[in-house]
């Protein structure tokens, strides 16, 4: 659905509630149940969304040299609003980056999960309590990995994972490469491809500062 | 039917509470001197100090037992120290008079008891205790006090506990009242050496001189001392415990029936206003294998809250890879408040929070940290600092009240603005990957010499390659060992730490570099190297 008929959908399943003492029809609530569905995405990465944002209950991937900054920018608006963030096994991430990024830091949780723990139940667990998951790898056998993913669509959580694995198809993959970074006096910015692929988007190939 | 449910015990309070309407409240006090004494005995190495007091506190509670039969709420304060509330027993008995003696009696016979068992220790120091009663607890202790001299109970008469107290040292304060040492000593320095001289200033005064305390004194040496004895039902009260004839395989359907018994328990307690905080919750197979554990909720357990418990447990206790798993289905179920508290109302926020999603996610920690003992979940607080991996810290989510918004705001946010800007601190953008262990990398000039920072903190030569020894498996995707080309680089920039502290000095250099990862198709990281003592580490990394 592009953008504007998305728009216009979400405008009239509003006039509906004014005028309400009818039934929604199967469009008018699959616009809205869609308009509920989405999270916004900051710049410079919501261009890689075709509704403007991510929807829940999809499993994002990102990869690449700017794989924990797109990360980290996929989130940080939906903290914002008030979700929770699950951090599980990236001791390395820095949060002062986080909140640069805009991350609503007093709701991240960071987990670690030791290697000799039941790690699926555990991320079983923060799936089901948590608005938004990321996960730097996902360790578990591809049985396991098929019942979270399952378990991420049934309760609308966002996972966004720092890798690629073929036990599970990306809705949304992006893959940043070809990373030029712009030098004064310090590290300024950087320009990066990104791939966008996966099965819930548009294949595409732009040029982001991130 | 699977299940009987058993109610391990009724509240008390019923038929007690209907009508203590005429008879005043007044306290009982019952003292043994020399077991107080032994509990404030300085001048003992601390393990022997120790001992004493769990031996007396071993032989008081044997009283205590005998007092219990009597009345069911005493108040231990210390070993030698018993408080209860005299209204029930009084009436039972047909005064206080009649009670009093009764307490004597108990005492009496667990000396006799106690003498035959000690004969090394003096008689007449054993045959001192003494029963007070009064209408407050510190009179009633006072009392106590001087029944144990006296070898008779006192009963101070209703209304009379400020003429009693007259003559007493204000030193009673101190001991029997909590007043605080040096006010005690500042009154005695004042020339108030008795209670009734005190009781002669105006409580406006001693308020002044006192704030607070003042006011206590006031009320205690006037005999209107206010903290009664008041009955509450003690949280044991609320335990329950499901027992089933046939052993029940499967977690849901031992979470099927218990269920009515979560739903009772927190509706008994709502009923009677209060919350459980702190649950036990034991399990047991038809095998005798149990399995407990204390579970804490500072927001107190909804029924759904205790299922979520229970089914944790059970599915933890059956999971667990040792041979502790159950080997036959779960018979009893039995759930002991240990902590209980007043309900609090809990509202939802007007603007800017969601109640909801805050107590989601706590719930997930818990449950998280209840699959594995080994699992560490983590809230973050501002700590402050130059580098990357110290301006932030980890604390414990478990001892953090995730539901609280305000207080992880105010933990997140210390500081912002002017005081987060440290000098030396890195400019933006940040890293987004810090490594808490820098490892080693080498970096090299043209001709394949080490690049130093000198004394100036200039750089003995233009940095072209950086060598990559041991990667971190953070990031093995965008670096992998080998020798990188330094396209550019910026600093190097001076970093003095704690000049002052000998011990904790630092001084370092920071030097930015970019290097190209793939050399055809031009792919770049930025590297924050860190040069400290002729050698240089890698520290964070631009993702």
């Amino acid at each position: 659905m592009s953008n504007v008929a998305h728009q216009s959908a979400r405008e009239t399943a509003s006039l509906s509630d004014l005028t309400s003492g009818h039934v929604l029809d199967g469009a008018l609530f699959a616009a809205r149940h869609a308009a509920h569905d989405i999270v916004a995405v900051d710049e410079p990465l919501n261009v890689a969304f075709d509704v403007g944002g991510m929807r829940r209950g999809t499993v994002n991937v990102c990869t690449g040299v700017a794989a924990v900054s797109s990360a980290l920018t996929l989130v940080a608006a939906n903290t914002r609003q008030g979700a929770w963030l699950a951090c599980v096994d990236v001791p390395f991430l820095s949060m002062s980056a986080a909140e640069e990024h805009g991350v609503a830091l007093e709701r991240v949780v960071r987990v670690e999960v030791p290697s000799t723990a039941p790690r699926a139940r555990v991320l079983g667990a923060l799936i089901e309590g948590f608005d938004v998951v990321l996960l730097s790898k996902w360790g578990c056998s591809p049985s396991e990995v098929r019942r979270l993913v399952a378990r991420v669509r049934a309760l609308s959580t966002l996972l966004v994972v720092l890798e690629h694995s073929d036990m599970c198809v990306a809705d949304t993959h992006l893959h940043t490469s070809a990373a030029r970074w712009c030098v004064d006096s310090h590290a300024r910015h950087r320009e990066v491809a990104l791939d966008v692929s996966g099965k819930r988007v548009r294949p595409r190939r732009c040029t982001v500062h991130v | 039917m699977h299940g009987a449910r058993v109610n391990e015990a009724q509240p008390r309070l019923s038929s007690a509470a209907v009508s203590i309407a005429t008879q005043p409240v007044r306290t009982a006090a019952v003292v043994f001197p020399h077991w107080v004494s032994v509990v404030g005995t300085a001048g003992q190495p601390a393990g022997a100090a120790i001992r004493a007091e769990e031996a007396a506190q071993r032989e008081f509670e044997y009283v205590v037992r005998r007092i219990t039969d009597m009345a069911p709420l005493v108040h231990v304060h210390a070993p030698g120290v018993a408080l209860l509330s005299s209204r029930g027993p009084s009436r039972y008995f047909g005064g206080d008079d009649a009670m009093a003696r009764h307490l004597h009696d108990i005492s009496c016979h667990h000396m006799s008891r106690d003498h035959m068992s000690r004969n090394d220790l003096a008689k007449t120091q054993l045959l001192q205790h003494g029963v007070g009663v009064a209408d407050g607890r510190c009179a009633a202790l006072v009392a106590a006090h001087v029944a144990a001299h006296r070898g008779e109970p006192v009963v101070v008469p209703v209304g009379g506990s400020q003429r009693f107290l007259a003559p007493a040292p204000v030193s009673v304060l101190e001991t029997c009242a909590d007043i605080s040492a040096d006010t005690v000593h500042l009154l005695v320095r004042l020339g108030m050496k008795t209670c009734g001289a005190v009781a002669d200033i105006e409580e406006r005064l001693l308020i002044d001189r006192f704030g607070d305390e003042g006011r206590r004194i006031f009320h205690l040496v006037h005999g209107v001392d206010v903290e009664h004895l008041v009955p509450q039902v003690p949280p044991s009260d609320f335990s329950r415990r499901w027992a089933s004839d046939e052993p029940l395989p499967t977690v849901s359907m031992v979470l099927g029936h218990v269920q009515r018994d979560c739903v009772g328990i927190v509706g008994a307690m709502a009923d009677r206003g209060v919350q459980c905080t702190r649950m036990h919750i034991a399990i047991e197979s038809d095998h005798g294998e149990d399995n407990q554990r204390v579970w804490h909720q500072p927001r107190g357990f909804t029924a759904t809250g205790l299922l979520d418990r229970l089914r944790w447990q059970l599915s933890g206790w059956g999971a667990q890879a040792h041979a502790a798993t159950p080997t036959a289905g779960i018979v009893s179920v039995r759930f002991e408040p240990l902590e209980v508290c007043v309900a609090a109302c809990t509202q939802e926020e007007l603007w800017g929070g969601s109640r909801e999603r805050d107590e989601r996610a706590s719930r997930a920690v818990t449950m998280a940290l209840s699959v594995h003992p080994q699992v560490v979940a983590t809230v973050i607080e501002w700590a402050g600092g130059r580098s990357g991996a110290t301006q932030f810290d980890d604390i414990d989510a478990r001892v953090i009240d995730l539901t609280d918004s305000t207080a992880a705001r105010q933990r997140v946010n210390e500081g912002q603005g002017a005081a987060r800007q440290w000098s030396g601190a890195l400019p933006r953008p940040l890293p987004t990957t810090v490594f808490t262990s820098a490892f080693k990398v080498q970096l090299l000039d043209q001709e394949q010499r080490s690049v130093f920072v000198t004394g100036r903190h200039e750089l003995s030569a233009s940095p072209v390659f950086v060598v990559v020894n041991t990667p971190h498996h953070a990031m093995a995707q965008t670096l992998k060992s080998g020798t990188f080309t330094i396209t550019s680089w910026a600093g190097p920039w001076p970093v003095e730490e704690r000049w002052w502290d000998p011990v904790r000095r630092r001084r370092l250099a920071r030097l930015q570099v970019v290097v190209d990862t793939e050399p055809g198709a031009r792919n770049e990281v930025v590297l924050l190297l860190c040069a400290e003592k002729r050698e240089w580490s890698l520290t964070a990394m631009y993702e």
